[in-house]
């Protein structure tokens, strides 16, 4: 199967949060009470186990001036080729599908939550009563199972959430960028190389930062050797340490025996 | 700001096993250091009791570690996959082997005693040099891959310091020269804990520490050690009490006979300052992402 990526173009998203219901829908999963959260128009705030899809609003400028934009995002799991949480999952539990999605068996985790803090996204969510990992699964059982586009990509009014195989979302990327910058905006794509290349990717309108995305996100299990070269090292000048002072010892031992 | 998640492992059960986990790799180090360069005649007592002390806390850490998982009775799952990239699945296997050879060892010293029977003849024949050779480099592994794991995560504070796999391992071996020192004396072999050479051995280590806690101050993010939040669990429990106490009581006494009184609380205290020493960097790292998730608010709301 090819591999399959979602295209989310931020310039044409109106944040009515569809997407969020779509996928909470089809997911099943439960609403979440969070209280006022002060922030924006946004209750949602952040992803969660059991909020696989948020839209992030994002004000910038003053109030009531010309200066003032919106900003929104609809954001979830990157799905990332190079994904820290894959990498790190000691039980098999998560794993890639034929699609290029990284999913999570969760009758297989067993929540010792070491994806959680390998993802550099802040997407893989602890859910504390399932006991479980839980975050986008791309609607594989819709896009691998029926051959449907995934339910917020489906629900979009607006087409910001474009679903098709990864090298015409990329031309489609270049093209809506294009078209960006021809009206005199900045636009970059988000997600062609980063971590060897996300199966969401982004059209954005301003720098990565300001969405809630690294700029330059890292593998951490890259320095896994590094961390085991120090130790491995440091345990050579230890051993050199104990010698000295042990022999030293088996002198001074060998010097109360005579 | 990126709105990063990181796991929410409760101390008493991570930084406990951390602290166990480091004791009994520690221990069982000192035991192999002891039969291959040392006087395992003369030393025959710190040897089978660093070992028994290594065999019980091995036993001790696959229970807390289960305990931490969030679905407890899945924790056999870790033994199906092998993965090099993540240190808690090498890190388990670690733990099984070093287990079984730290609890071999205490058998075959039982066994030499003559306090176990079972097998006793098989056990006394096997090649135990050979085994606590092998036994002590999985020892190393459990005793440091617990700080690759953290410094292998996105979580700054953690990231950021590539040396605390080192710095665990240090503290490993200098808590549990003080827990065997500590386990000697109450077993009455005073003459045994107290050396000289094994207290020059115990400031080596805590010269190492002194550096390390130096260094992982001043990495990016550092400073959370000294805020007030880690005043007492860091900057008194660890700096003051745990590594700078004992280094100058080691020091004051190093051409001069230790009281008993003395070499007991030098090691209460070495095992308070390795202890707190894994709580602080467990906490620093979950607060290090609370602390920016509270900088992203205050933004937000700043306009």
């Amino acid at each position: 199967m090819a591999t399959m990526t979602m295209l989310v173009d931020t310039s044409i998203c109106i944040g009515c949060k569809g997407c969020e219901v779509a996928c909470k829908q089809w997911n099943e999963l439960p609403a979440e009470i969070r209280g006022f959260s002060g922030h924006s128009y946004d209750n949602t705030v952040a992803l969660s186990a059991d909020t696989w899809c948020h839209v992030d609003f994002i004000e910038q400028g003053e109030d009531y001036t010309q200066d003032f934009r919106w900003l929104f995002v609809s954001d979830r799991c990157k799905h990332c080729k190079e994904a820290g949480c894959l990498e790190v999952c000691p039980t098999g539990a998560i794993y890639r599908t034929e699609t290029g999605a990284v999913n999570i068996n969760t009758d297989i985790c067993n929540g010792c939550q070491n994806c959680v803090s390998s993802c550099p996204f802040g997407v893989v969510s602890f859910d504390h009563h399932k006991g479980v990992v839980g975050k986008c699964s791309l609607c594989t059982d819709r896009t691998e199972t029926l051959g449907r586009e995934p339910a917020c990509v489906a629900a979009c009014p607006t087409d910001s959430l474009v679903w098709g195989n990864r090298q015409d979302m990329l031309a489609l990327a270049e093209r809506k960028r294009a078209r960006i910058r021809a009206k005199g905006g900045p636009a970059r794509i988000y997600g062609r190389d980063e971590l060897g290349g996300l199966n969401v990717m982004f059209v954005l309108e301003d720098e990565p930062e300001v969405y809630g995305l690294p700029s330059d996100p890292v593998l951490p299990q890259k320095r896994v050797a590094e961390g085991y070269t120090f130790t491995a090292a440091g345990s050579v000048l230890l051993g050199i340490a104990a010698l000295v002072a042990l022999r030293e010892r088996r002198v001074g031992v060998e010097d109360l025996e005579e | 700001m990126v709105p990063l998640q990181v796991s929410t492992w409760p101390w008493y059960y991570v930084a406990v096993y951390f602290f166990f986990g480091g004791i009994a790799a520690g221990a069982y180090l000192l035991a192999a250091l002891t039969m291959v360069f040392g006087t395992p005649t003369r030393d025959r007592q710190l040897m089978h009791w660093s070992t028994y002390l290594a065999a019980v806390l091995i036993l001790i850490c696959p229970v807390l570690l289960t305990l931490d998982l969030g679905q407890e009775l899945r924790f056999w799952r870790m033994l199906t996959q092998f993965k090099l990239l993540s240190p808690v699945s090498l890190g388990s296997w670690a733990l099984l082997i070093f287990g079984f050879f730290a609890v071999l060892s205490a058998l075959i010293f039982l066994a030499e005693e003559g306090k176990w029977k079972i097998g006793a003849s098989l056990l006394k024949r096997l090649p135990h040099g050979i085994l606590m050779r092998i036994g002590a480099f999985f020892g190393i592994f459990v005793a440091g891959y617990t700080g690759v794991l953290l410094s292998s995560t996105v979580i700054p504070f953690w990231y950021n310091n590539q040396l605390l796999g080192l710095t665990f391992l240090v503290s490993a071996l200098s808590t549990a020269l003080a827990a065997v020192t500590l386990l000697l004396m109450w077993r009455g072999y005073h003459k045994v804990a107290d050396h000289h050479n094994f207290h020059s051995l115990e400031l080596i280590l805590l010269g190492f520490e002194v550096l390390l806690v130096v260094w992982m101050v001043f990495q990016d993010g550092g400073e959370i050690l000294l805020t007030s939040q880690f005043l007492l669990t860091f900057v008194l429990a660890v700096a003051v009490l745990g590594v700078l106490a004992p280094l100058l009581m080691l020091l004051f006494y190093r051409e001069r006979a230790m009281p008993p009184r003395v070499l007991a609380l030098v090691s209460i205290l070495i095992l308070i300052g390795g202890f707190f020493l894994r709580y602080s960097v467990l906490e620093a790292g979950k607060a290090s992402v609370g602390l920016e998730q509270a900088r992203t608010l205050l933004q937000l709301f700043s306009g």
